[in-house]
């Protein structure tokens, strides 16, 4: 009684309209700022990847993490967009009115629609445009270390364009938005992207390593892996600390808030969370896996930070739901999990993934899923309200691994074919940077000679070993594979 | 003297400009075809202009000698 006339009150002054109007804004603020932090992820990237990188090789590494934004934001925005918009339901039943969970969101997304050009009367749709592109940009980043100083850029940034712009957001839609028919369906839940963005850009990744072959010299004769020193670390570490700041704005960008639509936060299906609870396991995320990837790698500080990550990525797709100590505990394995599987790959697969990629992204993106399964089995997710179920969890593994790797896998075998993947071997050997750019980007320091690490161990200079192996690719000996 | 700004007729000018507002309009058309075409040549550019980079820098290192191939010999005699 007292507060339908407190509500009459405030429409005949004319606050309703305008505490409505300030939500609106908060929402558009709110999502802005997301964004804001979030391009932290792509600075640590390139700082992360760069470090990584041989001296002769650090522009041409950073360049493909800042050509990332020239070619996914228009190519998102064009067509990328309206992948998310309108294939909810797997094809758009109603047309330009689909889908049913969101009319006439399908509409909003084509890139002459009311919902993305400027509107004084629309305060979400761009920001929350804007929220997603970021999200693209980071599936190609996630890509982009692992191809490190042999791919060449061009060929980089059309592979990022299908992955940024079309695999995963279809992806999105189909399991991570309020109509996908994975949730509406299956209860498929993975709230802050453990599998959409990380196991689909991890699975992508594996599809066209497989075609590029490992860095000339990286394996021996006998199929031994030997080792690139980074040229520094420091720069990687401090890279990898700017992903996990900017991980806080991906963490948030992925609520929904409008506080006079909805009662409070709620996860990209429309289930009420909290960004306090989301942000509690995404801290717990960190400390669990620095723990896991510290011991797997008996201290080694790369895989310590890599840890951290794949602790992180282990737990989002249940960051909703899960307890601190759950998060924690799930974490520490993730992190473990990375150190094992990265090494098989490197060792027993012999695929050359220059940042372990595949194994912090890919696998542990696929990992967090199926935990969802296993410890919150029963949450109703979405708003149908299905209950999340180990079979839903595999369901939406099965859907997006062969999604994931085959685009990966075909494009770039289509780019080898054309000779347009690799650069050609002298490149390689000599360095990407000279080729690319003409300078060497370290000039007043003395260019020492390269070394390199032994499958012993033992460290020693790398000149006449890489020559062997180029040239016994030359040769056509089946010793070292390089294959352009 | 803020509440005097005429800002409701304001909102309806801006609104009518053609780059606002302007949704499934001859103009938003007209930018998004040109938009599409900036985006595709840059990808094509993006390709040739590597592909002639890396290929003059492969030549010029393979004629300077510095990584010479050793061509697969005779196989011993007696073999």
């Amino acid at each position: 009684m007292v507060s339908s006339i407190f509500s009459s009150l405030l429409a005949q002054a004319g606050v309703e309209d305008k505490v409505t109007l300030d939500s609106k804004i908060l929402t558009e603020q709110f999502y802005f700022y997301t964004v804001v932090v979030m391009w932290l992820i792509h600075v640590g990237f390139m700082a992360y990847e760069a470090g990584v990188a041989r001296r002769k090789n650090i522009m041409s590494t950073a360049m493909k993490n800042i050509l990332t934004i020239a070619v996914v934001t228009p190519t998102f925005y064009y067509f990328g967009w309206y992948v998310y918009g309108c294939f909810e339901e797997g094809w758009p039943k109603s047309g330009h009115a689909s889908p049913d969970a969101l009319p006439g969101f399908c509409g909003l997304t084509a890139p002459w629609s009311a919902g993305l050009g400027p509107s004084l009367q629309d305060h979400s749709s761009l920001v929350f445009f804007l929220a997603f592109l970021l999200f693209s940009w980071t599936t190609g980043s996630i890509m982009s270390g692992a191809l490190i100083e042999r791919v060449r850029l061009s060929a980089y940034l059309l592979l990022t364009v299908v992955l940024g712009s079309f695999v995963w957001i279809m992806d999105a839609a189909w399991g991570w938005s309020s109509g996908g028919w994975l949730t509406t369906r299956f209860g498929f839940h993975d709230s802050i992207a453990s599998l959409v963005v990380h196991g689909v850009a991890g699975a992508f990744t594996l599809g066209v390593l497989l075609n590029l072959g490992p860095r000339i010299g990286k394996y021996d004769s006998e199929g031994r892996a030997r080792a690139f020193r980074p040229h520094n670390t420091h720069m990687t570490l401090m890279g990898l600390m700017l992903i996990f700041t900017g991980f806080y704005g991906f963490y948030a960008a992925c609520l929904v808030i409008q506080s006079t639509t909805f009662p409070g936060w709620l996860n990209i299906y429309l289930s009420p969370t909290t960004l306090g609870a989301i942000a509690m396991v995404i801290t717990f995320g960190f400390a669990g896996g620095f723990t896991g990837g510290w011991f797997a790698s008996k201290g080694d500080p790369f895989w310590t930070l890599s840890g951290g990550l794949a602790g992180v990525i282990s737990v989002s797709a249940g960051a909703d739901v899960y307890h601190p100590s759950l998060a924690y505990l799930l974490s520490a394995t993730g992190g473990m999990a990375a150190v094992w599987v990265g090494t098989w790959i490197e060792k027993g697969l012999r695929v050359d993934d220059a940042v372990g990629a595949v194994a912090v992204h890919g696998f542990c993106g696929f990992y967090g899923v199926l935990l969802v399964g296993i410890f919150a089995g029963g949450y109703p997710t979405g708003i149908n309200n299905v209950p999340v179920s180990f079979g839903g969890q595999l369901m939406g593994m099965m859907a997006f691994l062969p999604l994931a790797f085959l685009p990966g896998y075909v494009l770039s075998w289509l780019l080898k074919k054309a000779n347009l993947l690799r650069v050609p071997p002298e490149v390689e050997l000599e360095g990407l940077d000279l080729a690319e750019f003409q300078q060497d980007f370290y000039p007043e320091f003395e260019r020492l000679p390269e070394v390199i690490v032994m499958p012993d161990g033992e460290e020693v200079e790398a000149g006449e070993i890489l020559l062997e192996a180029y040239r016994s690719a030359k040769n056509g000996k089946p010793t070292t594979r390089v294959g352009a | 003297m803020f509440n005097s700004f005429p800002f409701d007729k304001w909102s309806e000018d801006i609104a009518e400009f053609w780059t606002w507002g302007g949704a499934n309009s001859t103009g938003t058309y007209i930018l998004t075809v040109l938009g599409c075409i900036l985006m595709v040549a840059s990808l094509i550019g993006f390709v040739m202009l590597e592909k002639g980079k890396l290929e003059r820098q492969a030549a010029s290192l393979r004629r300077a000698g510095v990584l010479v191939v050793e061509q697969p010999g005779p196989p011993p005699s007696g073999v």
